[in-house]
């Protein structure tokens, strides 16, 4: 198995290993409106999204940037709070909204969801579905073992 | 993160557990962002509440706040709910929204101001030039910034609340002067403007602009305050504009040279009326002609003008049997109306004036499925709809056909 490690900046601490997806931009907020508004969150329900029908559960969520609703953050903090949202997230550049996701379930709810992001090697090129990853939010690094 | 004496305090606890638990959160949020410093702001507006009812997690961190004791520090405001319950001519609300929402009286207790508005700016949050703010709502933000000269970054939902509860905000983007100059001129130039042609102005140019600041020449002259208001909602719908500069008329852009700092534009674009025609097209994703079930008009609010422009084409018709008229606005706006007798030209003609949200009613059903036509830019890039200027919009809920 292939190693790469990746160095960047770490913007939400802890450590978290598991398997990558890897995605374009995401909307959150778009992502679970419906389950937002029902109160149950399970997969993804934005039909334009390539992750359509996908749970985030267990994964680490690699992709450039959120965008769209500005309650794209309170979106993730509650797939992570309903045990559906990723265990750590990697972002080419990471933003305000999104951000606010991570680090509010870390203060209000102790979980740990790192987040990293402007790593020294570009991870939409170097990261494949099904790598495992293993995301350093302390020391903003991502430790990437290539699936065969 | 450079945090001064006072704001040092507030992290360690001096203010009360309320304010340390917020001062925390946006010192985690600034170190992450490499944040160089935060900024005091003079004023909040929150996200949308009923929207966010059954978010546990939302609703939490709500109720630790409530539960601390916490109030806002700076005059913060909210957004509308869905259709105000207590009148009578609100639409039925939709299930997901029925029953009371805890964040209303979460709210109460925060001694947030029950404006109830997605146009602060207008009634009950009324910032001046210079000041900074912690705002969500992304059509007030550009408004404020572009026609007021307050400076607002658009703030996620969360952000907004702890910034409330602090006065303080991460300092970055239009807080800082070099970042909130024009870099594309776009010079409008179409035969006849008329009023109507803001919320498409907007919608293309929030769609060619990105994050890029534009500078607007060639409307000034029907740059009404409800124009501008129409314009901007639009932009930041398509687009993640948050500012925009009108020379002559906007404070930070007396002239087109100031508007850009003196430097050059990177990018000229023009507008013109094919640009506006084939924009208005696209708005319409619903296609055009054929039977409306809903005209939904007011997202943003209406403003009082709105209304009562509205009300003179309504005056001595009567909307379609079967075709509904929502007219949205603050509650501010109601009460002008009820006073000059507009509100009952529209209860006459068979439109429902009502503060709520267009927004959340339209994009859950029973209302989700029926075929809508707005003269919102807004409405129209986040729910497939038939785009109309106000007078098509009421001409159509006349005959019932697009």
């Amino acid at each position: 198995m292939r190693q790469v490690i990746l160095k960047g900046r770490g913007l939400n601490g802890g450590v978290a290993t598991g398997e990558a997806l890897v995605a374009k931009p995401i909307n959150f907020f778009g992502a679970y409106m419906q389950g937002i508004l029902s109160g149950k969150l399970t997969h993804i329900e934005d039909t334009k999204h390539e992750l359509y029908g996908k749970s985030l559960e267990g994964k680490i969520l690699v992709f450039p940037f959120s965008i769209g609703s500005l309650a794209g953050g309170v979106s993730l903090l509650e797939a992570i709070m309903q045990g559906v949202g990723p265990k750590a997230v990697i972002n080419t550049k990471t933003d305000s909204v999104l951000l606010a996701g991570p680090v509010f379930a870390r203060v209000f709810y102790g979980i740990e969801v790192p987040v990293v992001d402007s790593l020294d090697g570009d991870p939409m090129k170097i990261i494949r579905n099904g790598d495992i990853l293993t995301v350093d939010g302390n020391r903003g690094t991502v430790q990437v073992r290539h699936r065969e | 993160m450079h945090l001064t004496k006072i704001e040092e305090e507030m992290l360690a606890g001096k203010m009360g557990p309320a304010i340390e638990l917020a001062m925390k959160t946006i010192v985690q949020m600034g170190a992450g962002l490499d944040a160089e410093r935060l900024v005091p702001t003079e004023g909040s507006h929150l996200g949308n509440v009923d929207l966010l009812r059954r978010c546990t997690g939302y609703v939490g961190i709500v109720e630790k706040f409530v539960e601390l004791g916490a109030e806002v520090q700076i005059p913060t405001s909210v957004n509308p709910y869905p259709a105000d319950p207590s009148n009578s001519e609100s639409p039925p609300i939709p299930e997901v929204f029925q029953g009371s929402s805890p964040l209303e009286d979460h709210y109460r207790k925060l001694r947030v101001i029950p404006n109830w508005t997605c146009t602060p700016y207008l009634y009950g949050n009324i910032p001046r030039f210079g000041q900074h703010l912690s705002w969500e709502e992304s059509s007030a933000v550009i408004y404020v910034n572009s026609v007021i000269g307050a400076r607002a970054n658009r703030e996620p939902i969360l952000m907004d609340l702890v910034s409330a509860i602090t006065g303080r905000t991460i300092y970055g983007g239009l807080h800082i002067d070099e970042n909130r100059r024009g870099e594309i001129l776009c010079n409008v130039k179409v035969k006849v403007l008329k009023p109507d042609n803001f919320a498409v102005i907007g919608y293309y140019l929030g769609k060619i602009c990105g994050t890029a600041i534009p500078v607007i020449d060639g409307i000034q002259e029907k740059a009404s305050i409800s124009s501008l208001k129409n314009m901007g909602a639009a932009a930041a719908s398509t687009g993640a504009i948050s500012m925009y500069h009108i020379p002559g008329l906007t404070p930070e852009a007396p002239t087109i040279e100031k508007a850009f700092g003196n430097g050059k534009p990177v990018e000229i674009v023009e507008i013109d009326d094919r640009v506006l025609k084939k924009t208005k097209e696209e708005m319409s994703a619903a296609g055009t002609g054929g039977d409306i079930d809903i005209v939904g008009v007011g997202c943003p609010h209406y403003t009082f003008n709105e209304v009562a422009s509205i009300a003179r084409l309504l005056k001595g018709k009567k909307v379609k049997d079967g075709v509904q008229l929502w007219i949205c606005t603050h509650q501010g706006a109601i009460e002008l109306a009820k006073e000059q007798g507009i509100a009952q030209i529209i209860k006459e003609a068979g439109g429902r004036l009502f503060s709520g949200c267009l927004y959340c009613l339209h994009t859950v059903n029973p209302y989700a499925d029926m075929r809508l036509m707005s003269d919102s830019g807004k409405i129209c890039y986040y729910r497939r709809a038939v785009y109309g200027s106000q007078r098509e919009c009421v001409a159509a809920a006349l005959s019932g056909r697009a």
